[in-house]
């Protein structure tokens, strides 16, 4: 539905985007997943209309659409500080949306209880976003984008300022909601947990370049460049020598005499027995045996 | 009373001993009578009020009026401008641009007037400039004007109504921008329904630091208005200082006291009742 071609973002001296590709269907959760200043708020304040790319094109259902301001967008985009409109009541936010829009007042006013209910705020409208707490004010954001049935949701870190518990709670929220309603997101975060569990795939993002896009099974057990698998998960570094290669999984011999065996990303024109090795070594999420625990393999 | 309390006490003491003291004085000597050769006589009357009420009186406040809010109206939109270009700067800008602010204060008020009476004047650098350059002019329109005048009301308050509005934009958060429109407004609608709301406040004070003493200001419009253009601080100046009538011009200080108390306050309950909502 949405389709992103080579959009690059480049400022006087930096380039915070190399020519990024990236299609997102309808109904996904995408997740756009990397370490500050990677460039993944960037790419969504373009896709947004905040910022304008310095190339690339924009397409939704086939249409061009990065030349559009971000108020003729129909994504709308939740903030990372949530950004509520301090003078306005949690209803007036909401509605600020559809006022725009010039619907009629009973359309407004249905919409917003509507989405009031949804969220079980409905006792908080007359209410001022200084006295809500963070889980609530994070609510409030998300409806007062979500009422204006945006094609795309885009959400910028939209939980790093909520302490750990009420996030696995709103984790768990804003993915039923997703699911629940069919809607299109695309979740920025450096949160790889938070991406590992919400999302249906996964873009890692590095340096201002997309380095993989897989589900998040497929890139956390098989991670195709050794910044991805730091990145998304404790990682230990071993170096040893390579004594044995069995279909995909290579045997290496540690400093220590000891053995550990794990899957390998080198080219098998270049691999031979003996070399000198960096091996990453992790917890794994599903596998709990020592074998398992051992992957990317590098040439040193 | 708590010992904190005491910290208080030396700006009652100022309050109460050149404040208050002094302003009684004033209400009292309006209800006395002018003597002969320009003195006080303590003969209660009610004259000057009525002579106040007068509708040669009423005209020059009323001019004075015009005048003050069309500077507080420069001045606001002038210093919303100013101020936000100031709180977007660069950082290491910012200082140097309100050091630049605060500039002219170094320099006395009737100074930098004068210099401006100069500029303009009589064989003055912009008269001289015109004479070059062959473009008529009438000389004395040219140096006294009510152009003028406002032109220097609005750069001498102008820095009241912009050290306010940058401490508001400073702490203002410009992602409600972004916000809003990621929702669908337009530049205006942004203008009116997000960044002037919560400016309220610091506009609201920058304004009556302006209006209050742009409406009694004497010095500007008597150095740059000339005869033709009295203003009521003029008025009661000319009171005190040529006419000697000290009963008619407290008589018109009290008038203009009220009126500024009165504005202030209906523009405090006004604000109150709109926070109320």
């Amino acid at each position: 539905m949405l389709e992103i071609l080579n959009i690059g973002k480049s400022f006087s001296r930096q380039t915070a985007l190399k020519s990024v590709n990236l299609s997102i269907a309808e109904g996904e959760f995408f997740s756009l997943l990397g370490p500050s200043g990677c460039g993944k708020t960037t790419l969504m304040r373009i896709i947004a209309g905040l910022e304008s790319a310095t190339e690339g094109r924009i397409l939704l259902n086939g249409e061009r659409i990065e030349h559009l301001q971000a108020a003729e967008r129909p994504f709308n985009m939740v903030f990372q500080k949530y950004s509520l409109f301090p003078h306005m009541t949690v209803g007036q936010n909401i509605a600020y949306g559809l006022n725009l829009k010039k619907l009629s007042k009973d359309e407004i006013e249905g919409r917003v209880a509507e989405i009031l209910s949804l969220f079980e705020m409905s006792d908080f409208r007359q209410r001022m976003p200084e006295t809500l707490s963070g889980g609530q004010a994070q609510r409030v954001a998300i409806a007062r984008a979500l009422v204006n049935r945006p094609k795309v949701l885009l959400l910028d870190e939209p939980l790093s300022a909520l302490d750990q518990k009420l996030r696995e709670h709103m984790q768990k929220e804003l993915r039923t909601l997703q699911q629940k309603l069919g809607l299109t997101f695309i979740y920025v975060t450096h949160d790889q947990e938070e991406a590992l569990i919400m999302s249906d795939r996964i873009g890692i993002m590095n340096k201002g370049e997309l380095v993989q896009v897989s589900s998040p099974r497929e890139i956390y057990e098989n991670p195709e460049t050794i910044f991805a698998s730091q990145f998304l998960g404790a990682t230990s570094l071993l170096q040893g020598e390579l004594v044995e290669i069995s279909q995909d999984l290579a045997t290496v011999r540690l400093s220590d005499g000891s053995l550990v065996r794990g899957k390998f990303n080198i080219p098998s024109d270049q691999i031979r027995l003996g070399m000198s090795l960096d091996t990453y070594v992790r917890k794994a999420m599903v596998f709990n045996r020592l074998e398992s625990q051992v992957f990317g393999i590098r040439d040193k | 009373m708590k010992s904190r309390q005491i910290l208080a006490v030396p700006a009652f003491l100022w309050f109460g001993l050149f404040v208050l003291v002094p302003l009684l004085i004033v209400v009292v000597i309006s209800f006395s009578t002018r003597g002969t050769y320009g003195g006080i006589e303590w003969n209660w009357t009610l004259e000057n009020y009525h002579n106040a009420f007068s509708w040669t009186y009423l005209g020059i406040l009323f001019s004075s009026l015009i005048l003050a809010v069309f500077t507080t109206a420069s001045c606001a939109v002038l210093g919303i401008l100013m101020s936000w270009a100031m709180s977007t700067a660069p950082s290491k800008n910012r200082h140097f641009y309100v050091s630049a602010v605060v500039l002219p204060f170094l320099t006395n008020l009737v100074i930098r007037i004068y210099a401006l009476r100069v500029f303009v004047g009589y064989r003055g650098p912009l008269q001289a400039t015109l004479n070059f350059l062959h473009i008529p002019f009438d000389p004395f329109v040219l140096s006294q004007n009510k152009f003028l005048v406002l032109y220097g009301m609005v750069t001498t308050y102008l820095p009241f109504m912009v050290l306010p509005l940058y401490g508001a934009f400073e702490k203002f958060d410009f992602s409600l921008v972004e916000a809003a429109q990621d929702l669908g407004a337009g530049p205006w609608k942004i203008l009116f329904s997000v960044i002037l709301p919560n400016l309220k406040k610091a506009l609201l004070s920058g304004v009556l630091l302006v209006f209050i003493p742009s409406l009694g200001e004497y010095v500007i419009p008597d150095l740059l208005g000339g005869a033709k253009n009295m203003l009521y601080g003029n008025l009661i100046t000319e009171q005190f200082l040529k006419a000697r009538h000290w009963p008619l011009g407290s008589a018109l200080s009290v008038l203009m006291l009220c009126l500024l108390l009165g504005v202030t306050f209906l523009y405090y309950r006004g604000l109150g009742a709109k926070n109320v909502e």
